[in-house]
Formats: structure tokens, sequence, C-alpha cells
């Protein structure tokens, strides 16, 4: 038997005071503090934020250390380092949102935060306790997804945020932070609308089994798929008309009517943004169906 | 007054639970049909076989299934328009192996407390108490996934008591635990009752645990309730049983019995079980067979199943 001092039992003389707007919250912050402040996701968030930082690091050089402009003059030769010094250029932020790294990044992070998040409850039968106390399945889908979406958010609209405040701080332009400040609003609705869909179908995936590793592998897998098959159509039908197959693609051209930007995809806009919204669609339709059969299958 | 009922504005002198004419039905079958039931206050054993509606009694009370017909009181409030409020006001620790996953003990039982509206600060604080108070205190901070059965059925009854409502739905709260386990399990479960006066509505298949600490009883058998009331006329434990062989005159030993108010029946090798009436004991079977002129070969206290004590209380044949 467990070694132990018990303590009497003492009746509880505060107050209970429910937050029905944010009865999700304390879901959140477990989820939180308990998954994602931990090594791994640090780690990840330095992965993330290494090419901002190098990005900066060639910003403050260019600007701050005089010294080093002539050198970095010469690099600017390449067309790298002259795509990555367009500082003042919307193009500059919406690139990153739209990079492959950053994409395998997200999709890393999904598969190891988001995907094993409610398989594990399944696994264990967490929702006797959750709904057994004071909150409902929308409390339930809120605290979770807003977990997920937090994570993704940070390291999409965060990095974005990062990159145009050290812009403002390092760059030539006294004026930069005020006059371009309309820049953020599309930047923040395209992260939003990438980390929301992505949320929402990493925890709509992990509902389809308990074995959480099974179904992260599972989720990269699919995207690594979808990629290659992409790639392959191009080469089989080039002008890209099958590039809706690959996800990224679709979120790149969704950035594109967002920013205002040309398309470069090979599809109209519309097949992007329905196929997008379909998605959404159904993850949200597996999301409450799932959680309904789960209550009702409780006792 | 104690706290609870200032607080929650509850009325002491209201039962716990009202069930008024809940049907429950899953399809075309009926888990629960028309049921009526008023739970007293103190130590309630919910007990019927598998498949009698204890499970979708409990789901009815808290919201997991909607009834198709009837209404649920718990403390006077209606569960069915008030349901988060009603879960305020009871503490589930569920049967199966339940637990939050990566989570401490301490976490568990705090954000469990933060679910049910406690302000966080108290929810660390009652965490801290009831885990301690559960045996847990030493092993708190410890990943519950780590935890033995023994373990996690203290982290869950920690979890129903976190908030310390009024009412607590006990779902075979032995399970898995061996016998120390459980002889301190069901302690806690008659401190709770006797000295912090907490109702608690106990579901179990385990008579000896029903007759350990519950003060009355409700019997359900196919969505109805078949038998209620005090424990110890319910219970047919609490009258001793006795399996009895014996020689003689059988017929005049079953007239004598009948006369003294022992109930039961012999084979035809004078072989069977026999219950005596409240207080008697087995000396009026003695009596019995002294003025039967028939001998007594063997007797033994006999402790019947749970399936035998519903027949027992439904005066069938199992």
């Amino acid at each position: 038997m467990i070694g132990d001092t018990k303590t009497e039992y003492r009746r509880y003389e505060g107050s209970i005071r429910p937050r029905p707007l944010l009865a999700w919250w304390p879901i959140t912050r477990s989820e939180l503090t308990t998954r994602v402040f931990r090594w791994r996701f640090v780690l990840l968030y330095l992965v993330a934020f290494g090419p901002l930082l190098f990005r900066e690091a060639i910003l403050y050089a260019r600007f701050v250390i005089a010294p080093v402009q002539v050198s970095l003059k010469a690099h600017m030769a390449s067309g790298r380092m002259s795509r990555l010094m367009l500082w003042d250029h919307l193009d500059f932020y919406s690139d990153y949102l739209e990079d492959k790294f950053l994409w395998t990044l997200l999709l890393l992070a999904t598969g190891v935060l988001a995907v094993p998040m409610v398989a594990r409850d399944l696994r264990t039968r967490a929702w006797e306790i959750y709904f057994s106390r004071s909150i409902g399945r929308l409390d339930y889908f809120l605290g979770k997804f807003a977990a997920v979406f937090l994570v993704l958010f940070t390291l999409t609209g965060g990095g974005v945020l990062c990159l145009y405040l050290t812009t403002a701080l390092l760059g030539p332009d006294p004026d930069f932070f005020l006059t371009n400040l309309g820049w953020l609003a599309p930047l923040f609705l395209y992260s939003v609308l990438l980390s929301g869909i992505l949320a929402l179908a990493a925890l709509a995936f992990g509902t389809f089994s308990e074995n959480g590793l099974l179904l992260a592998g599972s989720w990269l897998g699919m995207f690594f798929v979808a990629f290659c098959i992409g790639r392959v159509m191009r080469w089989v039908r080039p002008g890209g008309a099958f590039d809706w197959i690959d996800p990224r693609l679709l979120f790149m051209e969704a950035s594109s009517v967002i920013h205002g930007h040309a398309s470069m995809a090979g599809f109209p806009s519309f097949v992007a943004l329905g196929l997008l919204g379909l998605m959404t669609a159904l993850a949200l339709v597996i999301l409450v169906q799932f959680l309904r059969r789960q209550k009702e299958g409780i006792g | 007054m104690n706290r609870r009922h200032d607080v929650a504005g509850l009325d002491p002198a209201v039962a716990p639970i009202q069930i008024r004419n809940l049907t429950v039905e899953y399809g075309k079958v009926a888990a629960l049909d028309g049921l009526d039931l008023e739970f007293p206050r103190g130590c309630v054993g919910l007990l019927g076989p598998n498949g009698a509606g204890k499970s979708s009694t409990l789901k009815a009370v808290l919201g997991f299934v909607r009834p198709t017909a009837g209404r649920i009181h718990i403390y006077g409030l209606d569960a069915g328009r008030n349901l988060r409020t009603a879960r305020r006001r009871i503490g589930y620790m569920p049967e199966r192996d339940t637990y939050l996953a990566g989570l401490t003990g301490f976490k568990a039982v705090s954000l469990a407390g933060e679910l049910s509206g406690l302000p966080r600060s108290e929810a660390y604080l009652r965490a801290h108490e009831v885990l301690h108070y559960t045996g847990l205190g030493e092993a708190r901070y410890r990943d519950v996934e780590g935890y033995s059965t023994g373990m996690r059925q203290r982290v869950k009854l920690a979890q129903a008591l976190v908030h310390d409502p009024p009412l607590l739905f006990l779902d075979e709260p032995t399970n898995g635990l061996d016998p120390e386990g459980r002889r301190e399990m069901l302690s806690l479960i008659q401190d709770l009752t006797e000295n912090h006066h907490k109702d608690i509505v106990l579901s179990t298949h385990i008579l000896n645990d029903a007759e350990a600490v519950v003060d009355w009883v409700a019997i359900l058998r196919e969505g109805r309730l078949v038998g209620a009331g005090p424990a110890q006329e319910i219970l047919p434990e609490s009258r001793p049983t006795f399996r009895v062989r014996l020689s003689g005159d059988l017929d005049a030993f079953r007239t004598t019995l009948s006369r003294l108010g022992v109930s039961g029946d012999l084979d035809s090798r004078g072989a069977g079980l026999l219950l005596p009436p409240p207080g008697a004991g087995s000396r009026i079977l003695f009596q019995a067979a002294r003025e039967a002129s028939a001998c007594i070969l063997s007797l033994q206290p006999h402790r019947p199943s749970l399936e035998e004590a519903f027949f027992h209380a439904l005066d069938e044949e199992p």
C-alpha cells in the first residue's frame, strides 16, 4: 500500500464561480503547460524561427553594422540573398508563411501535438471525467482546438510579427512601422486560416484511432503522399491543373487571394477556397459526430 | 446549517435525487422504463444485474443521455434544465480505468476542480488536500499513467471530491483493489458519509461492499425498480441464511419451520437453504429440528450471491 500520511477531509468554504464563456480555458492551459512547454516544442520553435533569426541577422548587419554592408552587397548578387533583402516589400512576409520549411514544421507540430491529443483521451476514456463536469462538448472541443491553434499561430503569425517588428526597429526607414501597419491584417488573416484549418483537420484525424503514434505517422505520410502525387501529376500534365492535390498549394493559392497577388496555381482560386472550405466542414462534422458518440457511450 | 446549503442554496429537507417517470431508450430498446425513484440522504446502494439500468440511470442523471421522458431533480434542481449547475453538485467516480493521460495526479485533480468551476488557486489548494485525504499525498506529483490500479481508484475519488460536492456517484469504487485497498476505500466512503455528511450513490455488484457501507438500497431489473428500502430489510445478507442438511421427518420439520416463520425449503434428501426471521439466528433451526424430532447433519452459514439477494428481495426463485 502507499506509504502516506492522510489528512482529514476539509469542506470547501470558498465560492464556485462558473465561467460559461471560458469553461474551455483550463483544458487549453493544461494542454499548453503539460505538452507544449516541453523541450521538443522549444526545439521546434527554435527551428521554426531559425530562418527568421537568419533574416533578422542579415537586416541587422545590413543596416546597423555599417562595415558589413559592403560585403553583403557582394552576396546580394545571388538571387536568394536579394530575395531575403526585400524587407520593405509585402512578399517578404507572405513568403515566410508559404515557405516549405515552415509548412513542414507546421505538419510536424500538428502531428506531435494535435493528432495524438484526441487519440489519447480516447484511449484513457477521459470523456467520463470531462463530461461529468460543468462543461459541454463545445467546451471540450474549444479547449483542445485553442491549444493547437495557439501553437500554430505563434509559429506563423508570431513569426511574421517578429519579422515586422525587427524590420521596424532595425531598418533604415523610421516610419516603416506605421506606414506598413496595414500589411499585418492580411498576414494575420492568412495565419488564422492556415492555423485554424490545420488544427481542425489534425484534431479530426486524431479521432480515427486510439494509437497516437500510428496516427501521427499516418498524418505526416498522408501529406507526403499528396506532395508526391502533386509532383508526379505536374510532370505528367504540365501546367499545374492537378496542383490542388497538394494541400500546401491550396493554402498558397488562398494566400494569393488574401494578399491580392496574381495566382500562380494551375487551377482557379475558387477551387482552392472551395476545397479548403470542404476540408474544414468535413473536419467539423467528424469532430461533432465523434464527440456525440463518445458522450453517449459513457457509463 | 452546513455550508453546502448556505452556498449552493440547497434545501436539506429535499432528497438528493428524485427521479420521476424516467424513460431512456436506445433505438427501440427501453433501458429505463418509467422509473420512479427517490434516494434518501446518506449512502445509497444502486444494485442490479448487468443490463438492469444502473448505468443508464447514472448517464441520465449526469446528462450523458437525453431521456425520452421523465424528470430528474438533484436537490430539487431540475437537472434537465440546469445540467451544468446540477453537475456541480455531483462528484462522479467512473467505474472504468479512466484518467487524464500525461498529467500528474495533482494536475489531473486540479484540472477537474477548475472544470467544475473552482477558481484556479482554490483548485490547486483543494487538489493537494483531497489527494492527501485519499492517501496519494506523496505520489501526487507522479504521472497518473504510472499509478497502480489502487492509486488510480484513489485519484478518481479525489477528482470526484475536489469541488466538495454534496452528492457522490461512486461506480464500482473497489474494482481491482486488493483486500487492504478495498478496506481502505470502504473506510473512506464510510468517513465521507458519517463524518462529512456526503450523500453517496454506490453502484456495485459486490454485495459485501454494499453491505459494509450502504444504509438504503434500490434494486433495478430490466429498467424498472423492483425493490427499494433500508438495506437491512432488502438485503438478506443482513439476515443470516443457512445451508442445512438433515435426516428425520422432513414434512414435520417443514411444518415447524413454517410455524416459526423460517422461509426457504428442503429437497427430498433433506438439504436446502433456510432463512430465519430477523434476529432469530441459527438457534431457531435447532429448535425446529428438536420439535420435529429431526437431526441436523450439517449447518453452514450461507452468503448468497447478489443475484440470490435480488430474488429474495422479490420473493422469486433464481
